[in-house]
C-alpha cells in the first residue's frame, strides 16, 4: 500500500518479484543496482543462504527525485523462489503494491511456473486482496531466458500463465535484457493506480 | 491499491509519544515502520546507519518472527528483541500494522524500554486505527493525476527514453 508522508515530503511503492527458484528475480535487483546511478539507488540488501540462494528476500530502495515537492521512491523486494518457502513468500508480500512475476523459460520450468502463479494468487488472497481490489493490483510478466536454445514457446506461457494479457516482457536478465523495460512498466502501472479512486475494501 | 496518507497534523500526537518514550528512556532513536517496510518516521539521533535498510529488515524480522510464533501455536507475537554487543532494538506492534521500533545501549534497559514502549502504543494505538480506518474510503487526493503522469515521465527518463 503506496505510504505517502507529507511531514516527509516522500511517497513509497513497494513492488514485488515473485517467480519459480532460480528464474532471475534475485539477478534483475542486481542488474538494476549496476545500472542504476548511485544516487538514484540504495544498497542492496540480501539475505541469502551460503550458495547465494534467497534465503527471505532481496531488497532494493529507488529513487526518482522530487516529483512536485514529494520524493519518490520504489521499494523492490524479492521472494525466496523454493517451494518451502511459502511463509517467507507470504510475509515479503506484505503492503505490495505491485507485481514482477517473473517466468523461467526452460522447459523443465514449465510446471514450476504455474506453481509460483498459484502460489502468489493464494498468498495475495491471505493479504486481505480480494474479489476488485485483486483484479486492480497491478502484475507485469517478465519471460526470463529466452536466450535459451529450447526456451519454451511465448505464445505457450502466455496461453498458460498470463491469459489476461498484462503487461509483458521477453528478457535476458543474466545481460540485462528486458531488466529495465519490466521495471518500468510495473512502476508506471503502480503509479497509474495511485490517480485512480479509491474503494472500500472487500 | 488505496493509499495510505499521513498530514502534519497526524504527528502532533505521534510526536508527542515517540519524544516521550526517547525522553524517559534515554533511548538512542525511536522508529515508527509500517509492516510493508517503509519508514514513517523517527525521533532521535539515527545518522549513523541506513534507516531505509533498516525499515525494510525490522519489517522483515517482525513477520518473520509472527510466522514463526504461528507455527508454534501461537495467535501473534507482541514484540522482538534484538541484542546486539552495543545496541538492542526493541520492536512491538500497534494497530496491527505498525511497528514502534526503539533503538537504545547500555544507557537504558529492556525492562525500562519494554514498560515505556507499551505506554507509548496505549497512546498511539487510536491514533492510527483512525488513520486506518480511512483508508478505501476517501477520493483521490487532489493532483495524484497530474502527479502520476510527472512521476511516470521520470521513470521514462530514469529508464532511458
Amino acid at each position: 500500500m503506496a505510504l505517502i508522508n507529507h511531514r516527509a515530503r516522500e511517497i513509497h511503492f513497494k513492488i514485488v518479484y515473485y517467480g519459480p527458484g532460480l528464474g532471475g528475480k534475485t539477478t534483475n535487483l542486481k542488474c538494476l543496482h549496476e545500472r542504476l546511478p548511485a544516487d538514484r539507488r540504495g544498497r542492496l540488501v540480501s539475505i541469502a543462504t551460503d550458495h547465494e540462494r534467497t534465503l527471505f528476500f532481496d531488497f532494493l530502495p529507488i529513487e526518482l527525485g522530487a516529483i512536485q515537492g514529494l520524493t519518490t521512491r520504489f521499494h523492490l523486494y524479492t521472494v525466496p523462489g523454493q517451494s518451502y518457502y511459502h511463509l517467507s513468500r507470504r510475509a515479503v508480500l506484505q503492503g505490495v503494491d505491485g507485481v514482477v512475476f517473473v517466468v523461467d523459460s526452460h522447459p523443465a520450468r514449465e510446471r514450476a511456473n504455474r506453481e509460483s502463479l498459484e502460489d502468489l494468487s493464494t498468498n495475495l488472497v491471505t493479504q486481505g486482496l480480494a474479489g476488485e481490489q485483486l483484479a486492480r493490483l497491478p502484475w507485469v510478466f517478465q519471460y526470463n531466458k529466452r536466450d535459451l536454445a529450447d526456451a519454451l514457446p511465448l505464445d505457450r506461457l502466455r496461453l498458460d500463465l498470463n491469459p489476461t494479457r498484462q503487461p509483458e516482457f521477453e528478457a535476458v536478465a543474466r545481460e540485462g535484457k528486458g531488466v529495465a523495460e519490466t521495471l518500468r512498466a510495473a512502476c508506471k502501472a503502480v503509479l497509474s493506480r495511485l490517480a485512480e479512486p479509491a474503494k472500500a475494501p472487500v | 491499491m488505496p493509499q495510505w496518507t499521513l498530514f502534519e497534523r497526524d504527528f502532533r500526537s505521534i510526536d508527542q509519544a515517540l519524544y516521550e518514550l526517547l525522553e524517559r528512556t534515554n533511548a538512542l532513536s525511536v522508529h515508527l515502520v509500517d509492516r510493508s517496510g517503509q519508514l514513517i518516521t523517527t525521533a532521535g539521533r539515527a545518522a549513523d546507519f541506513d534507516a531505509t535498510s533498516f525499515a525494510s529488515l525490522v519489517a522483515a524480522d517482525f513477520t518473520a518472527n509472527a510466522e514463526l510464533a504461528q507455527l508454534m501455536g501461537e495467535s501473534g507475537i507482541t514484540a522482538v528483541v534484538s541484542e546486539g554487543r552495543g545496541r538492542a532494538v526493541y520492536s512491538c506492534l500497534l494497530a496491527d500494522r505498525v511497528i514502534l521500533c526503539t533503538v537504545f545501549d547500555r544507557r537504558s534497559t529492556l525492562g525500562l524500554v519494554r514498560f515505556r514502549a507499551m505506554r507509548a502504543v496505549r497512546m498511539l494505538d487510536p491514533v492510527f486505527r483512525a488513520l486506518f480506518d480511512k483508508i478505501g474510503l476517501a477520493e483521490p487526493v487532489q493532483g495524484t493525476g497530474e502527479f502520476a503522469a510527472a512521476a511516470g515521465r521520470e521513470v521514462d527518463a530514469l529508464f532511458g527514453d
